[in-house]
């Protein structure tokens, strides 16, 4: 039996999580297989909705890559985020998935080598939590 | 090509046009700085100043620690060349009470104490409120603990005669830091410039402090000069005990240079003055100012924001710069250069004459638009009003036809806008679009 490889969607936000997201790639790091990277000009832009449709159409785990907390330029961008990150899990706590499936991440703009640690962790992560049962 | 929810073509905000005109808050040195610079690159400036008089804080200092000039005949001068030149215009005993508009059009109601009201339209606001010291928390030792601009005025008042104290002869002097203040260097700075100057008197100075900050420019120089000259340097941990004797005051600490603590020795000072620290605060008006010019607070009513992201002197809207001890409590080279760094930004800014919005912007959908007031609550920026419209939106009453009522709508202004979304993810009724 072949190994389950997760699919993971990362939101990135434009001042943090895409120039760690470059940089990881400049630096030619490990990053899982099934990625996929979407930019958004502040975490503070990312909906409950994204986060919820992600995992409806077909991602087995989605990671938000924002700011640190009181670093957001554009002042309480990822504390917003928090706020509907909260409700996106509260939600899926109903439909009976599991909170693993959605977390977020603080890094800076030279955290390369943190961004691919933490998305290669999902991936273990997610392989034991198997596959999403919302597909 | 841009194609909006509602069907209609996207079209880039149309360029504003900036005009060379600047109103600055705070006529302390900051203010007066920034005002001269201005003026000499050809903008018109006005001062608001809430005290009767310019020069501000800085009125209780009367030597810099990185040169030979004295203050106060220094700022007189900078005043004199601000209150003559032709293109600054100083309000004094003014007031900011209301501010609408955004970047090149702001509407600043100002109000002069015996009534008189000003309406002005400056492209750019600068806030350069600075901050006020209190005498710290009384510390056992009787009239001969005093505060460190007090020494100041001391010290000035006599330059040329031996230093006394109500009439009685000082000879030694011990400097009290980091009781109130641990994370400023200013008490730093003042006291061993001040003890370099009672050296030349004559003095004994003792300098007992947690943590000497030397992090500004010159002032390790400075700190070894003294050392040199015979400023002895004391450190502790646990704060030293005042005690009066009849006609002096004795500060007893540990002998740090022992390192098992159990060992240590006590080590008294007998001192005929003992200074200490003030605590600093910000002016009681920024509060109210931040309040009517939407600024973000930070920590304990200064506006300095510990974010990475921001640059030093800009603040969260565009448009309104910060600088001087409003930000924190900062020594005059420091806030110095901060106000040159605000006219090179204003300048940069202001000097094409026109302001493009360079960043993709959000625009509501009147039509959609519930009037909730969720993003302008939000918007970082402050860069959402509302205003009257003339399509009427979904959810007005259905029996009312559209007579030529103006609805309400929210409205971004894409010259403050800085596009980041936020408003786009939190409207209930998805009425805004940000466009990348």
């Amino acid at each position: 039996m072949s190994i389950f490889d997760p699919k993971i969607v990362a939101f990135c936000c434009e001042q943090s999580g895409v120039p760690a997201a470059e940089m990881a790639k400049t630096l030619k790091l490990k990053m899982p297989d099934h990625l996929e990277l979407v930019p958004v000009p502040c975490s503070g832009r990312i909906e409950t909705l994204y986060l919820l449709k992600a995992l409806e159409s077909g991602a087995d785990g989605v990671v938000v890559f924002a700011c640190y907390e009181e670093n957001c330029r554009y002042l309480h961008g990822n504390v917003r985020l928090k706020g509907r990150v909260g409700y996106a899990k509260q939600i899926m706590a109903k439909i009976g998935l599991e909170g693993e499936r959605l977390e977020i991440f603080h890094v800076a703009t030279n955290s390369g080598v943190k961004f691919t640690e933490i998305l290669m962790q999902k991936v273990d992560q997610l392989r034991q939590l198997g596959p999403n049962p919302a597909k | 090509m841009y194609q909006t929810v509602y069907g209609g073509k996207y079209a880039a905000p149309a360029p504003i046009n900036l005009k060379p005109e600047v109103l600055i808050i705070g006529g302390g040195v900051v203010g007066i700085t920034i005002a001269r610079e201005l003026a000499r690159e050809g903008m018109q400036v006005v001062i608001a100043e809430n005290g009767e008089s310019l020069g501000g804080g800085i009125r209780h200092l009367h030597f810099f620690y990185d040169r030979p000039t004295d203050v106060q005949q220094w700022l007189d001068d900078m005043i004199a060349a601000v209150e003559s030149a032709g293109n600054i215009i100083v309000h004094k005993g003014a007031q900011l009470k209301r501010l609408d508009g955004h970047l090149g059009c702001f509407q600043a109601l100002i109000r002069t104490r015996d009534g008189g009201e000003t309406v002005l339209s400056p492209s750019v606001l600068v806030l350069a409120t600075g901050c006020i010291t209190r005498p710290s928390a009384a510390m056992n030792g009787g009239d001969r603990v005093i505060g460190l601009s007090e020494m100041e005025k001391l010290l000035a008042g006599s330059r040329d005669v031996s230093l006394a104290w109500k009439g009685q002869p000082v000879e030694t002097v011990t400097y009290l830091l980091d009781r109130t203040n641990d994370d400023i260097k200013i008490d730093t700075v003042n006291a061993v410039k001040q003890s370099l100057i009672l050296q030349e008197k004559g003095c004994r100075v003792a300098v007992v402090a947690r943590d000497l900050k030397v992090s500004a420019s010159g002032m390790e120089r400075l700190y070894r000069r003294a050392r040199e000259k015979g400023v002895l340097f004391f450190k502790y941990d646990e704060p030293p005990v005042l005690s009066p004797t009849d006609d002096r005051v004795s500060v007893e600490l540990q002998d740090m240079t022992i390192l098992r603590k159990e060992e240590r020795d006590t080590v008294s000072l007998l001192s005929d003055l003992v200074v200490t620290g003030e605590t600093f605060a910000a002016d009681p008006i920024a509060e109210e100012l931040c309040r009517v010019m939407k600024l973000r607070p930070g920590t304990n009513g200064m506006l300095m924001d510990d974010n990475p992201q921001l640059q030093r002197v800009l603040s969260n809207r565009r448009g309104i710069f910060l600088a001087g001890a409003c930000r924190f409590p900062q020594i005059v080279t420091e806030s110095l250069s901060e106000a040159h760094a605000v006219v090179q930004e204003v300048t940069a800014l202001l000097h094409p004459g026109v302001y493009a919005p360079a960043n993709p912007v959000a625009e509501v959908d009147p039509r959609k638009c519930a009037v909730c007031y969720t993003c302008v609550r939000l918007c970082p920026h402050a860069a959402i009003g509302m205003e009257k419209h003339g399509e009427r939106n979904v959810y007005a009453a259905p029996a009312v036809e559209n007579d030529g009522t103006l609805w309400g709508a929210a409205r971004i202004e894409p010259v403050a806008c800085f596009g980041c979304g936020i408003c786009v993810a939190e409207c209930p009724a998805r009425a805004i679009t940000l466009y990348q």
